[in-house]
């Protein structure tokens, strides 16, 4: 697999406003890569950047290890699913498929296969004859798609593409987002639920005023900015005694107790093992386990712990 | 094929934005459908005006206008600025009797009173027209008869004037005929007489005192005789002393000649002792010699003084002979003059007494004269004092004759005056009798036959659809294109395979389709409901339907590039069509706009599509709309090119 996109030391200023600062990063063909980073932290610009909306001040910018192409080459090249919905909200889906088919010059033939192909790809069969206006979230979100595919591209920017969704029509679209890159599709994907990017991304970035701060796999995130694995047990007696006890349980940082609930702070590895062995210690002791609650560490743990500490402060 | 895709999504796009493109569409029919009612009766009627007149005579009727009288000028004013009434009339005289009218109206309303005011204008001129017909026709015939009579007058002036010169040549004649006449001459003569016998009395006396002068120098002459006498005895002395001396010159010449023989023989005796002194010295030697050489120098040197001597003599007797000659030519000249002496003494002897009895004779002659003359004087004051009582009567004639003389001359003068009089009375007649009185009936201003009446909906009819292709074709382009940004369409299209110019030149065509149906429909709308003529030139108004949507849309969607919201689009839409609608002639004249601001007046692009459409509509000369066909496709071609760039610039 080559390299789909790479920027190197890539700075964008909109007059004295530095917007992105010496931001490198590569995307392998058919990865999925996360941009995570608060409101204003540069990444609608990275993503500008890519789609050839505008120049970098600064930096090279390659696709496919081609550089300065023009911005049709570009549009050719990449699709761009915006967070807003963008397309004639009066129009029905066909007709707005239609229109779009038919800026793409596609002969008459093909036309048709293409509309047909985003029909079926984006579940939209049953709703052609439907005013988008009229169209529920999710569907508007799956037009989206369907318009911004139109002429296959080898790239897909999805900036905030669930926003806004409920989480049956959120994993309607991550499906949708899975399927694109069983296609073979290259995607970049800017989103404020963590648990998204987790969820779909090969590799994520976070990005903060307009540096990318860390990159890597959700797990090595996790790993390395997430912080230690939370367990709570509710038991039904002798609390005290037991977190005594689970000190001595290897991997167990910490163990405090509150009236019944035993809270334990441990190592991120062998988590199950920790609580497999907690877990015998206090049934031993014939004390129930009322209910219980793992905490890991997650991307959230992570995005806090990475720009908290470049806020100074602590996550 | 994108450009295409473009047009049709535009045009779906305007379709399907409801209430905004119902109204920006709809609102120019609306407009239509109301102006065109209001506009399709002909003139103003039933309008209020307000008179004031302090002239006692009934004023014109007018029909179909209500007419109310004021006691004052102000109430008139006043119901003026209150907008009771649209015209204002003051009618009243002047201080020489004439008829005067004043209007007062809103300027505002200026153009319904200065057409009513017109119409009271011809309604006064019609009056006029009767009172020329009523009084001035039979003056007119009264002036025609004075002129022949005046014209045969001035024919009689002319032998008046000449029977007047002759008596005035008669009298000159006659007071000729008295200046020369004998009396005066025989005065005048008499006059000159006594004056020339003054004169002759005086030269008399003259002659007298020359006379005497004469007799005094006749007996001067006996004076010169005696003086010529004396000269004679001191000539005849003078003779006798020359006589003396001419004999002792010959005495004195005499011993000369001796003396010279002497000195000849004392200069021979020593030639004679130098030649034995020469031969004795050429015998002799030594001391001898020189001595005797010494002696022979003495000789030559005696020789020579003697010589020198005799020549002297020879000299003095050639001067004492000379003199001799002289003295005997002056004893000729003095006897020669002595004998004239005696000649002149007995002429004027001779002369004295002739003279002397010349002299008796003249004086008795001027003696007789002087008495005659002195009866001639005394004759002639006698015939002067007769002639005097004779030139007093004379005087008295020439007075008169010069007195009469000017009194003709007055009269002539009288009679060129009034002659002058009645040739100007003549001319003024005639000019008055040659035009008809009725010329002088004050101007109607009527329009000609061949005008064509138009409508207030047929002259706004032009504008109205300048109007409606300006407000929808400015503003549909920015609104549509910001609720295509709006909706995301603009992302769309950027990103999609059509090219900015496709993305334009699309965006224009869709909205200028939209706005050519709108103004044909509106076209169609006011043939069809409100009767106006386009067929006058079909092809070349369908041009100017064309043409009209097309510039404002172009200007649109130049708009376009710039405008981020409908509250842009719309103020940016006004921005432009507010000032072209001053501008325009549409709300005001532009023939009342003045300097730069008219030059740029005619060049805006909503006048070139006023002035093209009501060219080939309702002032029917298509041909002349040329030149703004022209501005128009200019403007249009002008600022696609500019939209082309700057949304170029932007995307």
């Amino acid at each position: 697999m080559g390299i789909a996109i790479s920027l190197d030391n890539v700075s964008v200023k909109y007059g004295a406003y530095l917007a992105v600062s010496n931001c490198s990063f590569e995307v392998e063909e058919g990865e999925i890569f996360g941009l995570l980073g608060s409101n204003g932290a540069g990444k609608s610009t990275v993503m500008k950047v890519i789609s050839g909306q505008i120049k970098p001040t600064a930096g090279n910018f390659k696709l496919f290890n081609r550089q300065l192409l023009s911005a049709y080459e570009i549009r050719k090249i990449i699709g761009v699913v915006p967070q807003e919905y963008s397309f004639a909200f009066d129009f029905t889906v066909a007709e707005n498929l239609e229109l779009m088919i038919s800026l793409y010059d596609f002969g008459g033939q093909k036309h048709d296969e293409i509309f047909d192909r985003q029909i079926q790809n984006y579940l939209l069969s049953k709703k052609t004859d439907v005013r988008v206006a009229d169209l529920s979230g999710g569907y508007k979100r799956l037009l989206n798609f369907a318009l911004s595919t139109i002429h296959s591209p080898k790239i897909i920017l999805l900036d905030e593409p669930t926003v806004g969704l409920d989480p049956e029509i959120r994993s309607t679209i991550w499906e949708t987002i899975r399927k694109m890159k069983q296609n073979g599709s290259t995607l970049i994907l800017t989103t404020h639920y963590l648990e998204e990017a987790a969820f779909l991304c090969d590799r994520i970035a976070i990005i903060f005023k307009g540096a990318i701060l860390a990159i890597g796999t959700p797990a090595s995130l996790i790993e390395q900015y997430g912080g230690d694995t939370k367990i709570f047990l509710q038991l039904s007696a002798n609390a005290e005694q037991m977190a005594e006890k689970a000190k001595k349980v290897k991997g167990v940082i910490s163990a405090i107790s509150d009236d019944r609930l035993l809270l334990l702070t441990c190592v991120n590895s062998d988590v199950a093992k920790i609580i497999s062995t907690v877990y015998k210690m206090i049934t031993d002791e014939n004390i129930a386990v009322k209910d219980s609650y793992v905490k890991e560490g997650t991307l959230d743990d992570v995005f806090k712990a990475i720009v908290g500490r470049e806020i100074g402060v602590k996550a | 094929m994108s450009l295409l895709t473009i047009v049709k999504l535009e045009l779906k796009f305007i379709s399907a934005q409801g209430m905004t493109s119902l109204l920006i569409l709809l609102y120019p029919l609306i407009l239509m459908m109301v102006v065109g009612p209001i506009f399709s009766n002909m003139g103003a009627k039933g309008v209020t005006i307000a008179l004031y007149s302090t002239v006692h005579e009934n004023f014109p009727n007018f029909e179909s206008q209500e007419l109310i009288e004021f006691d004052t000028k102000e109430g008139m004013i006043n119901s003026v600025i209150s907008g009771q009434s649209v015209l204002g009339i003051l009618f009243t005289t002047d201080e020489s009797g004439r008829r005067r009218m004043y209007t007062y109206f809103d300027p505002q309303k200026e153009v319904v009173a200065t057409s009513l005011a017109m119409q009271l204008q011809g309604k006064l001129a019609d009056l006029s027209a009767d009172l020329v017909e009523t009084n001035l026709v039979s003056i007119h015939g009264s002036m025609k008869d004075l002129s022949k009579e005046v014209d045969g007058q001035l024919q009689k002036i002319p032998q008046l004037r000449a029977n007047l010169k002759q008596n005035k040549a008669n009298l000159e004649q006659l007071r000729g005929s008295m200046q020369n006449s004998d009396a005066v001459a025989t005065t005048n003569m008499l006059s000159q007489m006594r004056s020339d016998a003054i004169g002759m009395s005086e030269g008399i006396s003259n002659m007298r005192q020359k006379l005497s002068s004469w007799e005094d120098t006749i007996n001067q002459i006996s004076t010169y005789d005696s003086k010529l006498q004396y000269y004679d005895g001191r000539l005849a002395a003078t003779d006798s002393q020359l006589f003396t001396l001419q004999n002792k010159l010959n005495a004195w010449d005499i011993q000369l000649q001796q003396r010279i023989a002497q000195l000849d023989s004392a200069y021979a005796t020593l030639g004679t002792y130098l030649t034995i002194v020469s031969q004795v010295r050429a015998t002799s030697t030594g001391a001898a010699q020189t001595q005797l050489i010494t002696v022979e120098n003495g000789i030559i040197d005696s020789r020579n003084q003697i010589l020198s001597a005799r020549n002297d003599l020879q000299s003095m007797r050639s001067d004492i002979q000379n003199s001799q000659a002289q003295i005997a030519v002056a004893r000729n000249d003095i006897q020669s003059a002595r004998n004239d002496i005696s000649n002149t003494r007995a002429s004027l002897q001779t002369t004295q007494a002739n003279a002397r009895s010349d002299l008796s004779y003249t004086r008795s002659q001027m003696d007789d004269a002087s008495n005659k003359l002195i009866i001639a004087q005394n004759n002639l004051e006698k015939a002067q004092a007769n002639l005097n009582s004779f030139s007093v009567l004379s005087q008295s004639m020439n007075t008169y004759l010069v007195e009469s003389s000017a009194q003709l001359d007055s009269l002539d003068q009288d009679i060129s005056r009034t002659q002058t009089l009645l040739q100007s009375m003549k001319s003024n007649i005639g000019k008055f009798v040659e035009n008809d009185p009725r010329k002088y009936v004050p101007l109607k201003l009527e329009s000609l036959p061949e005008r064509r009446t138009l409508r207030p909906i047929d002259s706004i009819f032009p504008a109205l659809l300048g109007l409606v292709s300006l407000l929808s074709c400015l503003l549909l382009p920015p609104i549509m294109s910001v609720k295509q940004k709006t909706q995301g369409l603009r992302f769309r299209m950027k990103l999609s395979y059509a090219s900015t110019f496709s993305i334009v030149i699309g965006k224009f065509i869709g909205d200028y389709i939209a706005g050519l149906i709108q103004v044909m429909v509106v076209a169609l709308l006011g043939a069809i409901f409100f009767g106006i003529n386009l067929s006058a030139n079909p092809l070349a108004f369908s041009f100017a339907l064309f043409l009209a949507p097309a510039v404002f849309t172009a200007m649109g969607t130049l708009l376009s590039a710039f405008v981020s919201n409908e509250g842009s689009a719309v103020l940016s839409s006004l921005l432009v069509s507010m000032p072209m609608l001053f501008l325009s002639g549409i709300m005001l004249p532009i023939e009342q706009i003045q300097g730069a601001f008219k030059t740029i007046a005619t060049l805006l692009p909503l006048y070139n599509v006023v002035e093209m459409i009501s060219k080939t509509t309702v002032r029917d000369a298509a041909y002349y709309a040329v030149e703004n066909y022209f501005v128009v496709s200019v403007y249009t071609f002008a600022f696609i090119v500019l939209a082309l760039i700057f949304w170029h610039r932007k995307e």
